[in-house]
């Protein structure tokens, strides 16, 4: 089942500035129980909380979320390349656990069947 | 991240360059940043989103290390990492799919490639090193049983036959169930053209594992290269139930259902044929063959089936003119009329009032219309050029039944002028026309 959730708006609740404004939205890359990690052009300090309106497909549905955060990590990988650690603070908690719960079954079902075809390949 | 996974992909990958194909902005950065963690240096990894662009940096630099989406935009990654496979041994190579595509055919082609690693996005950190981890310790440190099968297939890719049996043969003896050695050594004699020592290798691995893939799946292609489709269908129930049916697949399926009569299963695989992502030209070619000897087989016997199975084939050629042409030939041959009209019917918008339709359409009504009121139809066509061979046959019959001679030998001139081999033809008929009158 398809997982593809992408962030519209980021916004810095102390400066209120949207930094995805003129931007193209960002795709979330890596989930975790109560954070995430994508990738920003730009940095942002640790322990800036923000606010982040997303669209989520998960399979053939598609709903849009809010949630508010917390940068945890901001580390650069490359000139214009920002990978971005946030806790959630609030956030859809039910979503969230399916996310996960999706993805875990999405690659334990590509394992079995893998394995199962490749057989004792080496 | 262990010190020892670092120096694992250390020792594999050298100073060589590693190949990211990947279209997202945000999985190539989160797949640099994994990478990264596991000691490759940011400049040793390439990125690459095009499919030439990921071609062409292969064949020159001969990555060991390729990490690609399955969909790329202009081509397959599973293309590019076979690519890879012809430059190097097993052992010296690794290529991971990375994809978002979850299909249990996207799985299965990978698997039943030379994939090493199937993760699916949005991925951890933590899963990509643990495939990571385990794909390296597999390539560094393979037990005497892989090693013997990795130096068989080495052989056998080169075609050293007999070297290539030896090495499966040696590692029988080193596994307790050698279902791989088998398979192999079946693959040795199938290249051999020995189908039926290959059968034999493959059943063989089958008696240890039962729904092998491999070795169930040599099995089904070698009864299908023996023409045995009885045999190869049989296994079909069983192939179905436990894996994926991919494209090429389901085009072997459809010819040993064809061949073996089981036209009532076809809708089944019509339904998996519409579910596939990518559907080849020649699984689209071979779908519509069996639903076409589908509906030919009950146009007699029952024609509202038949059309079904014509529906469906005509779907699958994208109503393409030609097909339904087919179709149509084929019920009226049947005499089921009602069952042609409806097919006809089925013509694409654009494609009405063009000359295969206006053909096609007079065909029909020659056997539905009084044939009184067709001559003027015919005429029309003619003045139109739209007139081809058999309308012209079609026309002499109609006119020289009805004692219009004259009109007939016009429209013989007109033929004639067009298709000059059909004198004789148009001749004959007219004279017998005459007689009956």
């Amino acid at each position: 089942m398809l997982i593809n959730m992408r962030i519209h708006s980021l916004t810095n609740l102390t400066t209120a500035i949207d930094l995805l404004k003129n931007h193209e939205p960002v795709e979330i890359a890596e989930f975790g129980d109560a954070d995430f990690i994508a990738y920003l052009s730009q940095a942002v300090r640790d322990n800036t909380m923000i606010s982040m309106k997303c669209t989520l497909q998960l399979g053939g549905k598609k709903q849009e979320l809010a949630l508010t955060g917390k940068v945890t990590a901001c580390r650069e990988l490359a000139p214009g390349n920002f990978q971005l650690k946030v806790h959630l603070r609030q956030y859809e908690k039910p979503v969230w656990a399916e996310i996960l719960k999706v993805a875990r079954q999405n690659q334990t079902g590509a394992d079995t069947l893998f394995t199962a075809i490749k057989g004792e390949e080496p | 991240m262990s010190d020892e996974l670092r120096r694992q992909t250390q020792e594999f990958l050298g100073d060589g360059p590693c190949l990211l194909v990947e279209p997202s902005a945000a999985f190539s950065a989160n797949l640099q940043s994994c990478l990264g963690d596991l000691g490759v240096p940011l400049n040793q990894i390439v990125v690459i989103r095009k499919f030439e662009e990921a071609k062409l940096f292969i064949t020159d630099k001969k990555p060991r290390l390729i990490l690609s989406e399955y969909d790329i935009t202009g081509g397959s990654g599973l293309a590019l990492l076979e690519l890879q496979e012809s430059q190097y041994e097993e052992r010296r190579k690794i290529a991971v799919v990375v994809t978002k595509n979850s299909s249990a055919s996207a799985v299965a082609e990978s698997a039943e490639g030379s994939v090493d690693a199937f993760i699916l996005k949005p991925f951890s950190a933590e899963v990509f090193r643990k495939k990571m981890a385990e794909v390296l310790s597999r390539k560094l440190h393979p037990t005497r049983y892989t090693l013997k099968i990795q130096e068989g297939r080495g052989e056998l890719a080169v075609k050293n036959f007999a070297e290539a049996l030896q090495g499966f043969t040696e590692a029988k003896s080193l596994n307790e169930q050698p279902t791989l050695a088998h398979y192999y050594a079946g693959a040795v004699h199938q290249s051999q053209g020995d189908i039926d020592k290959a059968l034999a290798e493959f059943r063989r691995g089958r008696q240890y594992q039962p729904i092998h893939y491999k070795c169930l799946m040599g099995e089904f292609e070698g009864l299908m290269a023996q023409q045995k489709y009885k045999d190869a269908y049989a296994l079909v129930p069983l192939i179905k139930a436990n894996y994926p049916i991919t494209s090429h697949r389901l085009g072997q399926i459809f010819i040993a259902a064809v061949f073996t009569y089981h036209f009532d299963d076809l809708e089944d695989y019509y339904d998996l044929f519409l579910s596939m992502e990518n559907r080849s030209a020649w699984l689209i070619e071979l779908t519509s063959l069996a639903l076409f000897t589908a509906g030919k087989y009950w146009a007699k016997k029952d024609p509202p089936k038949a059309l079904s199975y014509f529906d469906m084939g005509m779907t699958v050629r994208g109503r393409e003119i030609s097909f339904v042409e087919s179709v149509v030939d084929e019920l009226i041959r049947a005499g089921a009329y009602k069952e042609a009209d409806a097919a006809c019917a089925k013509i694409l918008p654009t494609d009405i009032g063009s000359p295969k339709h206006s053909q096609l359409r007079f065909k029909l009504d020659y056997h539905t219309v009084p044939h009184d009121r067709l001559i003027d139809k015919g005429r029309k066509l003619v003045t139109d050029g739209h007139a081809n061979p058999e309308i012209y046959r079609l026309l002499v019959t109609l006119m020289s039944t009805q004692g219009k001679t004259t009109l007939a030998e016009s429209v013989i001139a007109q033929a004639l002028r067009e298709h000059p081999t059909l004198r004789k033809e148009l001749y004959e008929i007219l004279a017998a026309g005459a007689k009956g009158t």
